[in-house]
């Protein structure tokens, strides 16, 4: 019985934590969702940004979504210490994350342009431009971020598995939409 | 992975750039759409993540402790999908009375209906795709995290895109 109540004793942990980063992302989600609503004129002064920015958006849930996974892992099974430390695995990581993005971004870019061209007959090649530019400008901050937010929440006693999932798809609309915006202001 | 990821959500985007006009007739719809995406990426990452996790901490489980967490992950999850659906409809509702959008009850229920559907299907498929192929990664010795948070991320984006477009025209008619 005392381990059936220690079991849902975490249960009930999880959900708190999860639904309170889900609360959360959603709210900054919708309140993006209110801007987008506003700036939709503006972003498509692009032909083809609306097929680039779910793949875009969704990119950054995915590299930071690894990443912090794969960090997290590591704390549990305590396969890197508990407090920061620049060390080899965090190198191959980040620098595989960094990599990975800029090919994905390049694919993305490629594709939305093709896509356009095919169905629409729009032929813009600035937008594999802006999505390599937005994605390297957004992954500066993220990745750092993304890696602070890890440590942080295991080392409060909190499970990164429940929480960095809404939070790095959060981060990535919150700075990915306005890499976007600067990418677009400065290129187009 | 991660490029098959992006090809599929770019086929989401193309049916988005389609229902462009549609979707902007149906303000909360458009605004709850980012956020809805990011909702059922965000189930994704947490189930394959967790389920990574407990795969680390306990190497090859017996098939019944397997289902004893896979029980409770779902529960947990359900949860969470409910209350969170609900808070997203209401907010995306009252944001989208600051653009003066006409809100009749009927219009209500039909958005808590589509919502309702739309994330609850969706949940089902991320999760018998987490369960399932997170075991076939991890006994062929790959990392799960990799391989399911591209997919099931983009199996989110682009079922969320095509189910609201169904679901619009089956409701609304447009």
């Amino acid at each position: 019985m005392r381990v059936l109540g220690k079991t849902k004793k975490r249960i009930d942990k999880d959900i708190v934590e999860e639904l309170s980063a889900d609360l959360v992302a959603l709210t900054v989600g919708l309140v993006g969702g209110f801007f987008l609503v506003q700036i939709t004129g503006d972003i498509s002064l692009i032909p083809g940004i609306l097929v680039l920015l779910p793949g875009y958006l969704e990119m950054h849930g995915n590299l930071l979504g690894s990443l912090a996974g794969r960090l997290s892992v590591a704390l549990h099974t305590r396969k890197i210490p508990r407090r920061f430390a620049w060390n080899r695995m965090m190198h191959d990581n980040v620098a595989a994350t960094f990599f990975l993005g800029v090919v994905v971004a390049l694919v993305l870019g490629i594709i939305a342009y093709i896509l356009t061209l095919l169905v629409f007959g729009w032929a813009r090649p600035a937008i594999i431009a802006v999505a390599l530019a937005a994605l390297v400008i957004s992954l500066i901050v993220e990745i750092p971020l993304t890696i602070i937010a890890t440590y942080v929440i295991f080392q409060r006693g909190y499970d990164p598995d429940d929480i960095m999932g809404p939070y790095v798809t959060t981060l990535g609309d919150f700075i990915g939409i306005f890499a976007l915006l600067i990418t677009f202001w400065v290129m187009v | 992975m991660l490029l098959a990821a992006s090809l599929i959500t770019s086929i989401g985007g193309l049916s988005l750039q389609f229902v462009q006009d549609s979707l902007m007739f149906f303000l909360p719809l458009f605004i709850m759409l980012p956020a809805m995406n990011a909702m059922m990426g965000d189930f994704g990452i947490v189930m394959v993540s967790k389920f990574t996790t407990y795969l680390s901490e306990h190497p090859r489980p017996a098939l019944q402790k397997r289902r004893r967490f896979a029980h409770h992950l779902f529960r947990d999850m359900f949860v969470v999908a409910l209350l969170s659906t609900a808070y997203m409809v209401m907010l995306s509702l009252l944001l989208s009375a600051f653009h003066d959008f006409p809100l009749t009850s009927l219009f209500v229920f039909q958005t808590f209906v589509i919502t309702f559907l739309v994330v609850f299907t969706l949940f089902l498929i991320i999760f018998m795709i987490a369960m399932t192929f997170g075991w076939y990664a991890y006994k062929r010795k790959k990392d799960p995290d990799d391989m399911l948070i591209p997919l099931t991320t983009s199996i989110a984006d682009l079922g969320t895109m095509i189910m609201l477009a169904l679901l619009i025209r089956f409701f609304f008619g447009a």
